[in-house]
């Protein structure tokens, strides 16, 4: 475990070394001109070596496949050695497996998301999010979740507030980053008194999910001063101090984390950041804090979601049964968000705020598979839900914008209805019939959005499908696919979005994203076999 | 040892900290210089509440936290006042609608 944390030590140390480089090379030498430029902008060389910030990109675009070289390596290891030096604390979780797949797509998720982001900074700020979400994955104690939390937070939030447009600063994504940053401040300090409190109550602060399948928060050890041999901290002795899980702080601590992944009623900040913020700065915030956040949950306080499906015994599957908290905890946060997301997007002119409702209504529908479906069907729609956001934020075509659309409505034939189907599958089967009913009815209801951007795309003539709205005879509804997103929301009824219907580029997009795209959508499309052979063979 | 009463008291400051930072957010949601305090003031309790926990149980982890938390409360005042600071340049000063800081220092 100590040569494990070496390795990880060994990874920031480089960043580290990454970032001094770059500064070097802005102090010393041009960007991305080529050196034959004029005088006032030489190069700086040692000996006929020329330093250039390139070199510096091609490595940080690499970067996050350090942190899994060790299974290229050693293969898949079955104990979680906790990746954070942070914690000294070595945990065997059931989910190891589960925990490393999530490794590689936070790493395959970060180096796509790094290729479309040109400045150092960025990507530096990119780098230093993954790090903190790559550890959250991996934290085992309170302290750790919320270092890594917090951390997330600040790079998202400076890369917002740094974001410009066409080379001016934008007022709008500033304000929507202030909304944000409070309201996450305020959900961490929430966050903070509840652990604070259960530290006062209890004496631990470390969240343990023994092999013996309890959840417990066991003794911390080594912290006392004396000397603690790194063997034996932690996963020697499983000691359960509190079992009890019917309280009010764990239901408070996951309010915190529904925060941040976009659940009803604390959802505000989706819709603002939605609009406000560029497309490959979305893709990161769509995909990679969710996969943290759900790792983390799945690791630390799984066994109190345990239902007969996700043990694979389906004999009992009463869900009164077990914990209270964990069921009418959740449950509240699931009804909240397919509601409000699937309501609340009819008669918006904005399509940004449509996705982001949509959001809303996927972690609804993701929350809901938490307590009765079980986390290996949680995270079969959890990886269509992120390669259709991937898609979404890339397409330009209105060819592949149909086929996401089709499939985040969850129709038939494309992965989308086979994710849905498997969680209320679990839901009818494990008696949440109140959800059950509840998500059906928000399917439904939200089909009406997503099919009429499809015949908005396809119709040259849009007046007649948009629908009319009372304050503002000047809508037109503006595309993802073109380059431009500027609202003017908060201060006039003006809602100035250009559309470009009738010119929407086919083939005009540059290679690398035109291969994601269709990558993406070959995935939509067959993925439902991989989904369906299980009941099949 | 004290008296539970005592021991009560102490914490009792740290308490009335924190919920007076969430009220102070919830009513001054125009002013935008008093939401960062208030962020401040939470932080703080939480860590004087992670302090007095580590003095009761006598544990180190407390006083550990209590370190993490102070930086990262220091990283968090910094980042609202620059996005603050951005804020107010870009925005002129006649058109300040939900933050009244001008109105309030000129009162």
């Amino acid at each position: 475990m100590l040569m494990h944390n070496i390795i990880i030590l060994d990874n920031l140390a480089s960043l580290i070394l990454l970032i001094v480089y770059s500064l070097f090379c802005i102090r010393y030498s041009l960007n991305n001109k080529p050196l034959k430029t004029s005088t006032n902008n030489p190069t700086y060389s040692f000996n006929k070596i020329s330093i250039n910030l390139r070199d510096v990109f091609m490595f940080a675009q690499i970067y996050p496949i350090l942190f899994i070289t060790g299974y290229i390596v050693e293969g898949f290891i079955y104990t979680n050695a906790s990746g954070s030096f942070i914690d000294m604390v070595c945990t065997i979780t059931p989910n190891v497996l589960l925990t490393n797949a999530l490794d590689i797509g936070i790493v395959i998720i970060m180096i796509i998301v790094l290729r479309n982001f040109q400045t150092i900074e960025s990507t530096i700020l990119l780098l230093l999010a993954f790090i903190n979400s790559y550890y959250m994955l991996h934290s085992v104690s309170l302290m750790s979740f919320y270092i890594t939390l917090e951390g997330m937070n600040f790079c998202f939030i400076v890369l917002c507030g740094l974001q410009t447009i066409n080379k001016g600063s934008n007022s709008f994504s500033v304000e929507s980053t202030l909304k944000y940053f409070l309201l996450s401040a305020f959900s961490t300090g929430v966050l903070l008194y509840w652990f604070s409190y259960i530290y006062l109550q209890t004496g631990i602060s470390v969240i343990h999910s023994s092999i013996y399948g309890i959840t417990t928060l066991s003794i911390n050890s080594g912290l006392d001063g004396g000397y603690m041999d790194p063997s034996h901290i932690g996963g020697s002795t499983a000691i359960s101090t509190f079992t009890n899980t019917n309280t009010m702080e764990y239901f408070l601590i996951i309010s915190a984390i529904m925060f941040k992944l976009g659940a009803a009623p604390v959802h505000l900040w989706v819709v603002q950041i939605y609009t406000a913020v560029k497309r490959s700065l979305l893709m990161y915030i769509s995909t990679v804090p969710k996969i943290a956040l759900f790792g983390f949950w799945t690791n630390s306080l799984h066994q109190l979601f345990n239902t007969g499906c996700s043990t694979g015994n389906t004999d009992s599957l009463n869900v009164e049964q077990f914990n209270v908290v964990s069921l009418y905890s959740v449950a509240i946060f699931v009804l909240f968000s397919i509601f409000i997301g699937s309501i609340s997007a009819y008669n918006l002119p904005s399509l940004r705020a449509l996705f982001a409702y949509s959001t809303i209504n996927e972690i609804g529908i993701l929350l809901m598979a938490i307590e009765t479906a079980g986390f290996h069907s949680l995270y079969t729609h959890l990886s269509i839900y992120i390669i259709s956001m991937l898609l979404l934020w890339n397409t330009y075509d209105k060819r592949f914008f149909t086929i996401l659309a089709i499939s985040l409505a969850g129709l038939p034939p494309l992965a989308g209805f086979f994710g849905k189907f498997v969680l209320f599958w679990y839901a009818g089967l494990t008696g949440a019939y109140t959800l059950l009913y509840a998500s059906l009815l928000t399917t439904g209801i939200s089909l009406v959005y997503y099919l009429r951007l499809i015949r908005l795309f396809w119709n040259k003539n849009h007046k007649n499908i948009l629908p009319y709205n009372s304050f503002s005879s000047y809508i037109k509804v503006h595309a993802s696919i073109a380059n431009r997103a500027y609202t003017n929301l908060g201060y006039t009824n003006n809602i100035i979005q250009y559309v470009n219907i009738n010119k929407t580029p086919y083939f005009t997009i540059p290679t690398q994203r035109f291969y994601l795209n269709s990558l993406c959508m070959v995935l939509i499309v067959y993925l439902p076999l991989f989904v369906i052979k299980p009941f099949i063979l | 040892m004290l008296q539970l009463s005592r021991r009560l008291l102490l914490g009792a400051s740290s308490n009335i900290m924190f919920w007076s930072g969430l009220v102070g957010a919830a009513v001054f949601r125009r002013n935008i210089i008093v939401m960062l305090l208030c962020t401040e003031l939470v932080m703080l309790a939480c860590n004087l509440n992670f302090l007095y926990a580590a003095a009761y149980l006598n544990d180190m982890t407390g006083v550990i936290m209590s370190i993490t938390i102070t930086t990262i409360a220091a990283c968090e005042t910094a980042i609202g006042l620059a996005l603050c600071v951005t804020y107010f340049h870009m925005r002129s000063s006649s058109d300040v609608e939900a933050l009244n800081f001008l109105k309030a220092a000129k009162e």
